[in-house]
């Protein structure tokens, strides 16, 4: 009888500890490229945001309105652990409606680990680069999104 | 009963180890978004004019009589005559006037005027009644770092200032009728459209 009571006791024990904390991730601001002017597209191009810096462009793209990092907060992580970060990249960029040529998210500053801190929190800046296609086709003025993901480990 | 309780301890720190060994791992959504922004606003702040002029046609339309109004506004509309054509200004014309807004800050912008000849017509004609001709087309860069400059293609740019503004001043020459004719200019405005194009 007592050996089953123990059985079940690691049991629950071993099922609570392999049930992951719930961490969350919040996007206090989002990454803002800007405003862009695509004067060329025949050749490649790119409008980089820095996570610290000033923003710049290359090629056939002129920046109109310059973007801005995105701000994250990793919370409810155990305190003092190290968070890798490790974007899926690339990834391609969509439109509501239209038919355009769209740019590619190939790179994302980020640092590749941050510390949380006592109460199991961190927060880092976030910049990156975008990229046109460079294949002489017509961007449609609007707006571009892309959505990817963040791994996080520790 | 002790077996079952350093089965326990044995258990439990294994439990231990392997829970602070575990790599946890997730993935967490993220999105970026940029705004595509390739128009801009070109406004003809003013027309351009080539006043009022006493004007005759050769009737053979072989000698071209023209009336040149320079963008430069420091520089006086002028009258050539080619007998039998003949020219002469009454009240001089003015350079019209373009403004640029909403570019790229600082970023260079090319002119583009049309490259053949634009014709000036009345609002009423008679049949085979001359018309003028418009050609040679110039701008005068009024702000930027090139402002007071004659803009020339891939020399002497037009520049948007760090508000995305620009401005120029543009001229042209009109010319008579290259057709033959027999019948004169009337006393009317005559009139005609043609594009400027600003890119990047």
């Amino acid at each position: 009888m007592k050996k089953n009571v123990l059985c079940m006791w690691l049991g629950v024990s071993c099922l609570l500890m392999a049930t992951p904390l719930t961490a969350n991730l919040y996007i206090e601001e989002p990454l803002l490229f800007g405003t862009i002017i695509i004067r060329d597209n025949t050749i490649p191009g790119s409008v980089t945001v820095p996570a610290y810096g000033h923003p710049s462009s290359s090629g056939g793209v002129l920046i109109l309105e310059p973007g801005r990092p995105a701000e994250l907060i990793f919370s409810d992580y155990p305190p003092y652990i190290e968070l890798t970060i490790t974007p899926m990249l690339p990834v391609q960029t969509s439109v509501v409606s239209g038919d355009t040529e769209q740019f590619t998210l190939g790179n994302i500053d980020l640092p590749k680990s941050i510390i949380t801190d006592s109460t199991g929190v961190a927060k880092v800046k976030m910049g990156g680069t975008l990229k046109t296609s460079g294949a002489g086709g017509y961007y449609l003025n609007t707006e571009y999104k892309a959505v990817f993901y963040l791994d996080v480990t520790y | 009963m002790r077996n079952i309780s350093i089965v326990a301890k044995v258990v439990g720190v294994a439990l231990v180890m392997a829970a602070s060994s575990q790599v946890m791992a997730e993935s967490k959504p993220a999105a970026a978004s940029v705004t595509v922004k390739n128009t801009f606003e070109l406004v003809v702040a003013k027309p351009l004019a080539f006043g009022t002029v006493r004007i005759s046609a050769d009737p053979a339309g072989t000698k071209l009589a023209t009336v040149v109004v320079p963008a430069d506004v420091s520089i006086a509309p002028s009258a050539t005559t080619a007998a039998p054509a003949a020219a002469q200004i009454l009240t001089p014309g003015e350079p019209g006037e373009v403004t640029v807004a909403g570019v790229a800050a600082f970023s260079n912008l090319k002119i583009v005027f049309p490259s053949a000849a634009v014709d000036l017509v009345p609002a009423k004609a008679a049949p085979g009644s001359p018309a003028f001709t418009m050609n040679t087309f110039e701008a005068f860069i009024t702000s930027g770092t090139n402002a007071s400059k004659k803009y020339a293609a891939g020399t002497v740019e037009l520049t948007a200032d760090s508000e995305g503004a620009a401005g120029f001043n543009f001229g042209a020459t009109l010319s008579t009728s290259a057709v033959a004719t027999t019948q004169a200019y009337q006393d009317v405005e005559y009139s005609g459209s043609f594009p400027i194009e600003v890119t990047y």
